[in-house]
């Protein structure tokens, strides 16, 4: 009995071996000489891919070339999308899933970002990135506080083919929230009516029982922050507007956005705090775009996610709007032709068209009143149904935006000013401190001393 | 650069095996071979390549004092020389935090440790270098004269970063003159592709369970959890450790070296004592050859020299109490087994023995994995039910089914399947399908192999984001 294979087998084997090690490797070196000097975008992964380093005598002793080829290898690796298909494939099926387990999925969602998902033709040249000097953000930090200051959602929860984002926030951030909105409470006092909506994920609605123990719970943080504002500002009771509609399709199953569903509750609850009568659902036409499959199946690849795709619904106002939107470039503004509804867009992105750094919807109404929305994406749904009830609405993305909402409240003179932020965003650092440096905008630079 | 990356399956490893291969002198290719490992070495960790090469250096000279001064008192100061510099060099870039430390709980001082990243593979490469220089000093192998063949044996790529810890005299005739031949270079090909396979496809997916279940803190988990993912660092720990090894040994056997075994399937041994002979065993034979036996061996005070030995083993694992404790653990157990357990296993079925060492094995490796103590205080009081937490989650169900057809390979490939795979696939060849065919058939379960770790490694670089980034 033969024990070793024969000579013939162990050439095919040594062959094979090297023909794809050579291969793979041949493929790679064909992709390092065809690389683009400009970097190329991932509409999957939501961000640029990487660029090969410039080798220095520095990067290399450093270790900085060398870590940078190992990015650029892993963006550019031949049949990336294969091998990532493959392995996204084994993940799924390395056991068995019923309909009723529950996965978690420990992925950390860095809600410390700036911007949306580029769902559309924005080109990279249009996006600013401003600097962030926390040192200017006036809060007092409570040193005591033993709750660790959060700004990453604890990983994403599937079940019954939904994903949720885990909830991480806690006091520190309902204290800090609650300072900066008390700042524009503040200065705005007897002047603007203001509104804060801090809307909760779908987490509160549809977290099962036996997990409800192991994670932080959105409507009491809410509450906390709620309670500690000022009392000129009006809250709006996300909550309670929207958990009489849970079984409704209020949010996705594949993204961590509500939909527009669940932005038409919150928006009458709000118009119940502004003295309006929120326009009937039935009667705006309504539109959809299907399959949509967003940013949690993106995170996760999870095979029940994949096999019931969410698709998008949004209601038409019945008031018409002319809307601008507005951007700086350098010192010129630039005023293009925006929508409310870009109904073209393959998913979220019909809201507002993406995040705009600013927004202006002007209606035919003669309310006297107008409104200006300070939102991050999950204000894009609820930003439409405002144009019934104004006369204009200027909708601020406090992530992209980086001028002064106080000069802006002055130029459009603004009645009601509204804040809207997820409960995780209302509990994360960047964000405040976001919203605390837009209120009059960037310092102009200090004049050095020497 | 690290072995399962792929960089190194793509660019590096080609480019090393065609310029090998395409020489033809043994000269030329040891050259190769320096050139490339430096390479490897040098691109995770630009500046310590200097320190290799410096320590090398001081080895080779200390080695050639030795020899060319037999017969005088100067190879013993040589030895001591050298071993003093190889620990305090150690000393210095692993434990210099550590023992700072200690000595300020100790005397309630306040030194500074001076911060240095450690540089990779320095508890191998200064355990080499003094196993050679020790054995030099004993007349067992004479002192390599030439620098840069000294340079191969500790540089070698294949053993440099992870182990196993291949003595000089075991590959010294191979250096000189080894001979490269189909059958080693497919049975390379077979190992290493088995090793990637461990310690992409098993090792890695165990340490995500271990995040998402011991990783956490010991109040937010349940205590099946803590169970759960103690046995998944159990297999994470081998797997990986042993994969490795086993890379190490295919890319040596491609190339003509013959590494010896480091892991014979430690999770089927029934006593500790033999656990220590089937796992990292060039780590307990260094020890075993130049710390215990020299101290007096089983001969002369063998339970002081067993305390000393473990606790230095546990000590070599990382710079922190809590590896001192898993090797003194162990220490404890060998010498518990010395003293009657052996004779009491023995009388027992051989299934009790199993239970009892997967047991203690397992339970160590909490040892191991905690290095703050208050954590592994917390973690061990969960899983012995002496805290408040419940018993079992359904969350783990849903892991553990999500992860059911893995967990069976994985504890499969704990047990020797290999042996039984090859006479099978072997076996089929004989009985007239062909020995074509199931030769075809090993080459492709390699292929496969490698094209799924690959997969994984890919997917590894996945990286998106909620809010767009650039």
């Amino acid at each position: 009995m033969t024990s070793e294979p024969t000579k013939a087998a162990q050439i095919v084997n040594v062959a094979l071996f090297m023909l794809a090690l050579v291969g793979l490797g041949g493929l790679l070196v064909a992709e390092f000489i065809q690389r683009s000097p400009t970097p190329e975008l991932s509409i999957e992964e939501n961000r640029a891919l990487a660029v090969f380093p410039e080798p220095s005598w520095d990067a290399l002793i450093e270790g900085r070339f060398a870590h940078g080829v190992d990015e650029w290898i892993a963006d550019h690796f031949p049949a990336r999308d294969r091998f990532m298909a493959a392995n996204f494939w084994l993940e799924q099926h390395r056991g068995f899933r019923s309909e009723q387990a529950i996965t978690v999925y420990a992925v950390t969602i860095d809600n410390d970002a700036e911007l949306e998902p580029l769902d559309d033709e924005l080109g990279l040249d249009e996006l600013e990135l401003d600097e962030l000097e926390l040192d200017e953000l006036e809060l007092e930090l409570d040193e005591n506080d033993a709750d660790a200051d959060v700004s990453r959602s604890e990983g994403i929860l599937v079940v019954d083919g939904r994903a949720m984002q885990l909830f991480a926030g806690g006091p520190k951030g309902s204290r800090k929230y609650a300072a900066v909105i008390n700042e524009y409470a503040e200065a705005l006092r007897d002047k603007v009516s203001i509104y804060v909506l801090i809307v909760p994920t779908a987490q509160t609605f549809y977290l099962p029982e036996s997990y409800a123990g192991r994670v932080r719970h959105e409507p009491p943080n809410i509450a906390a922050t709620y309670a500690m504002l000022d009392s000129s500002v009006k809250t709006v009771d996300v909550v309670a507007a929207l958990a009489d509609h849970a079984s409704e399709y209020i949010y996705f199953r594949t993204d961590h956005h509500w939909t527009g569903l669940g932005a038409y509750h919150a928006y009458a609850g709000f118009c119940e705090q502004a003295g309006f009568e929120a326009v009937a659902l039935d009667s705006m036409e309504m539109g959809t775009i299907a399959p949509y499959r967003g940013s949690l199946y993106r995170y996760t690849h999870d095979e029940k996610l994949r096999g019931r795709p969410d698709q998008v619904e949004y209601w038409i106002p019945p008031v018409a709007a002319e809307v601008v939107r507005v951007t700086r470039e350098g010192r010129r503004t630039l005023v293009s032709e925006g929508a409310l509804l870009r109904t073209q867009s393959k998913g979220y992105g019909v809201f507002l068209g993406g995040d705009q750094p600013l927004l202006v919807a002007r209606t035919g109404n003669h309310t006297g009143r107008r409104a200006l929305l300070v939102k991050n994406s999950y204000g894009n749904p609820f930003a439409v149904y405002l144009v019934s009830h104004f006369d204009e609405v200027v909708i601020v993305d406090y992530r992209k935006f980086d001028a002064s909402v106080l000069a802006l409240i002055e130029d459009y003179q603004i009645t009601d000013l509204i804040f809207l932020n997820g409960a995780i965003t209302a509990n994360a650092r960047f964000h405040i401190a976001r919203l605390a440096r837009i209120m009059k905008g960037p310092k102009k630079p200090r004049r050095t001393n020497e | 650069m690290v072995f399962a990356s792929l960089i190194f399956l793509y660019v590096f490893l080609p480019l090393q095996l065609l310029a090998y291969f395409a020489a033809r002198s043994l000269a030329q290719r040891n050259a190769l071979l320096i050139l490339f490992s430096l390479a490897f070495y040098a691109w995770g960790e630009p500046i310590w390549i200097v320190l290799l090469i410096g320590s090398s250096a001081a080895d080779y000279v200390h080695g050639r004092i030795i020899e060319a001064t037999r017969g005088t008192h100067w190879p013993k100061l040589a030895l001591i020389s050298s071993v003093v510099l190889n620990l305090a060099l150690l000393g210095l870039f692993k434990y210099g935090a550590f023992a700072c430390g200690v000595v300020n709980d100790a005397l309630s001082t306040s030194f500074a440790a001076p911060q240095f990243a450690l540089p990779i593979g320095i508890s191998f490469y200064t355990f080499q270098t003094i196993s050679y220089v020790v054995d030099v000093y004993r007349g067992e192998l004479p002192a390599q004269r030439s620098f840069f063949k000294f340079l191969l044996f500790v540089s070698l790529f294949h053993q440099l970063v992870a182990g196993p810890i291949v003595r000089y005299a075991d590959i010294a005739a191979e250096i000189e003159g080894r001979r490269h031949t189909l059958a080693d270079a497919s049975a390379g090909v077979t190992r290493f592709c088995v090793g990637l396979f461990k310690k992409v496809c098993i090792a890695n997916v165990a340490g995500q369970l271990v995040v998402q279940t011991m990783a956490k803190d010991a109040g937010a988990i349940s205590v099946a959890e803590g169970w759960f993912g103690l046995l998944m660092f159990s297999l994470q720990i081998y797997f990986d450790f042993s994969g490795y090894s086993d890379m190490a040994i295919g890319l040596g056997r491609i190339c003509g070296f013959h590494y010896h075994e480091n892991f014979d399937h430690p999770y089927v041994a029934r006593s500790a004592t033999e656990f220590w002979r089937r796992w990292h065993i060039s780590l307990g034979s260094f020890f075993r050859d130049y710390v215990y036996i020299p101290l007096g061996g089983k001969q002369h005070r063998p339970y002081r020299n067993l305390l000393i030995v473990w606790g230095l083993t546990g000590l070599w694992h990382g710079a922190s109490w809590n590896f001192i404790f898993w090797g003194l653990y162990f220490g404890l157990l060998i010498a518990l087994e010395r003293l009657f357990l052996h004779r009491l296993l023995a009388a027992l079925p051989a299934a009790i023995s199993h239970v009892y060492l997967l047991f203690a094995v397992v339970l160590g490796w909490a040892l191991f994995y905690f290095e703050d103590l208050d954590r592994l205080g917390a973690f061990l009081r969960l899983i012995f039910g002496a805290s408040d937490q419940p018993g079992f989650d359904p969350a783990l169900a849903s892991m553990i089914e999500a992860n059911a057809l893995w967990l069976g390979l994985a504890l499969l490939l704990c047990v020797p399947v290999a042996p039984i795979i090859r006479a099978r696939l072997l076996g089929w060849a004989e009985r007239g399908q062909g020995p074509m065919l199931a030769g075809t058939a090993l080459a492709l379960f390699n292929l496969a192999l490698l094209l799924v770790a690959t997969a994984m490694l890919v997917g590894g670089t996945y990286n998106p984001f909620l809010y767009f980034r650039f």
